[in-house]
């Protein structure tokens, strides 16, 4: 082959190459994207419908300014799979939480819904759904086991003060058997219990 | 608290009253991309944070909504706080003060 042949072969293969190159890169993107939008979609529907409503929005939007970036977006969608985990976990957190610590859990978890209300939704599910029911209670164990090794100061405290109630009932029982007094004595001890030991709320 | 949520406060005090959308404030804080929601929202009911939706038309703009998150006064306050507590946790204790014994004090 003569060379001038030889160089339009070599440029002509170049061309061909670049631009199968070309293709392949572009179909990989548009997998990858594909996957990365369908993975961020699937966690999204794992969650409960009040956790969509509250994320799902957002997530898109920022799934689509990274969209370019195709290996940020798969790290993007792997930590979002973590990311709805922990917030499941920790709605189901605050609300075993709130029933367990009344006012003062509202305030420090921000729900508006209060024991009652949870208790009457705990109530029903057991009568419609009991499967449900008792996975929630497993749930609601493993979380205040959890809060017990997140907050042990606050539950050591909690676990005093009952004791010293229930010591100081004791206690007023020997000298009286009038059962205002017995209620009565202990409350006042253990209302001023609270109030001296309180630690404020320091954030999360 | 975490040192992730301290890198997040410590860059949205940069200036108060900015606003961020979450993957910003990640990048940012120098954060794995899709991690910030959790911390987000134990902020926001807290009542550090506020958020609201970005006001624009998404078919004008050639992209969707952002939803903006913005320190409260009391949040700025309390992120302030963290702040320090955690700088001053970070100091060095002081050494105790060496001083040369005088010769021939010794017994």
């Amino acid at each position: 082959m003569s060379a001038p042949g030889l160089v339009l072969l070599v440029f002509v293969g170049g061309i061909a190459v670049a631009v199968a190159r070309a293709l392949v890169v572009d179909e990989a993107k548009g997998q990858l994207r594909r996957r990365t939008a369908a993975s961020v979609e699937r966690t999204i529907d794992s969650m409960s419908l009040e956790l969509q409503e509250e994320w799902a929005e957002e997530w898109r939007a920022d799934l689509a300014k990274i969209e370019s970036m195709p290996f940020t977006a798969l790290r993007f969608a792997a930590n979002l799979r973590r990311t709805a985990r922990e917030l499941t976990r920790e709605r189901e957190l605050a609300t075993v939480a709130e029933t367990a610590l009344g006012a003062r859990g509202r305030r420090a978890f921000g729900e508006s819904s209060g024991p009652r209300r949870a208790i009457a939704r705990l109530t029903a599910e057991a009568a419609s759904h009991p499967a449900t029911f008792v996975a929630r209670i497993i749930l609601a164990v493993r979380a205040m086991r959890r809060l017990a090794l997140q907050y042990p100061r606050t539950v050591l405290y909690a676990a005093a003060v009952l004791s010293l109630g229930t010591a100081a009932q004791a206690l007023v029982k020997i000298f009286t058997s009038d059962t205002r007094v017995a209620i009565v004595i202990p409350g006042v001890l253990i209302l001023l219990a609270a109030l001296v030991g309180r630690r404020g709320y320091r954030g999360p | 608290m975490t040192s992730e949520t301290l890198r997040v406060l410590n860059t949205m005090l940069g200036d108060p009253t900015d606003e961020w959308y979450g993957l910003e404030l990640s990048k940012q804080a120098r954060l794995q991309p899709g991690t910030i929601y959790p911390m987000l929202d134990r902020l926001l009911r807290a009542g550090w944070l506020e958020r609201h939706w970005e006001e624009i038309d998404p078919s004008l703009e050639g992209r969707p909504r952002r939803r903006l998150y913005r320190l409260t006064g009391h949040g700025a306050r309390c992120a302030r706080l963290a702040i320090d507590e955690q700088m001053a946790s970070l100091q060095p204790e002081r050494a105790p003060r060496w001083t040369p014994t005088p010769r021939g004090s010794a017994a």
